[in-house]
């Protein structure tokens, strides 16, 4: 490696850790709101202490989101890559999951 | 000499798209969507040293549409043509700067991918929780960069040696 690398790589993890900081300090601490978007549409906001099961159509595909015990997941999807499915769940405003091949968005505000 | 290139540029395409399917199939996920080795990279840098930067970027662009109609479909063809464009416009750069050693020529192509995809991401969503992965996903580019890097340097003096250079 040479000191060029190493100055590229500092750099890349300088901004990293600024943007992750960032994104820290302005996020509200208590997530209380579920909010479901999928193809740019907002379909719904949920409450998080409220145990609900939501099956988000998308054409004539799905996704199955799950709200338990604070807690917030998609717990099934007919998606190829099913990142979404192995997202752990989230509890804290600012987290989100994300289901790209079906344009949807969790999040908790 | 020509047909010499032709056929080791085919022969990189063929490993480069077996690589790509072949990760694809190791169940390695950490709940973050793009976050991947690009082992497929390995080649890519290979020809950039090798062989040559046109050549490259030609490898670069055929590869995103086979493994896309193959593996893929319309939408991890845009996500995977952006990212690849970018990657390799700035190893190219980087390659041209001089300064930078092959380890960092390939952490610049895999932060440069991950950022593309980004973008594409956000412009299909539209919302601004897209940019909350941006930390991670350029952490995980330096990760997989850097070693992606390293191993091609290990490797570029085995094919030199069975004189894949400047042909």
């Amino acid at each position: 490696m040479k000191k060029a690398d190493l100055f590229m790589l500092l750099g890349v993890v300088l901004l990293s850790c600024l943007s992750l900081c960032c994104f820290w300090f302005t996020r509200a601490r208590y997530g209380q709101k579920v909010v479901i978007t999928s193809q740019q549409n907002e379909i719904g906001v949920y409450e998080l202490q409220s145990d609900r099961t939501i099956i988000i159509p998308c054409g004539e595909a799905y996704n199955v989101v799950e709200i338990k015990d604070n807690h917030v997941r998609v717990v099934e999807s007919d998606c190829k890559n099913q990142i979404c499915v192995q997202t752990h769940a989230i509890s804290n405003s600012g987290e989100s999951i994300v289901c790209l091949p079906h344009k949807l968005i969790v999040t908790i505000e | 000499m020509k047909f010499k290139k032709i056929t080791i540029l085919g022969l990189f395409l063929c490993v480069a798209l077996l690589i790509g399917y072949l990760e694809n199939l190791i169940p390695f996920s950490v709940g973050i969507p793009g976050i991947k080795l690009g082992l497929a990279n390995c080649v890519l840098l290979l020809i950039l040293e090798c062989i040559g930067i046109r050549e490259a970027f030609l490898f670069a662009v055929i590869r995103v549409f086979l493994s896309g109609f193959l593996f893929g479909n319309f939408s991890s063809i845009i996500y995977s043509m952006a990212g690849s464009l970018f990657a390799i416009i700035m190893m190219m750069l980087c390659r041209k700067a001089k300064c930078f050693s092959l380890v960092g020529i390939s952490i610049a192509g895999a932060v440069a991918h991950n950022i593309a995809q980004l973008v594409v991401a956000f412009f299909v969503f539209r919302s601004k929780v897209i940019w909350y992965y941006s930390p991670y996903l350029l952490l995980a580019g330096c990760a997989a960069g850097f070693f992606v890097g390293y191993l091609t340097k290990l490797l570029l003096p085995i094919l030199r040696k069975i004189g894949i250079n400047r042909v």
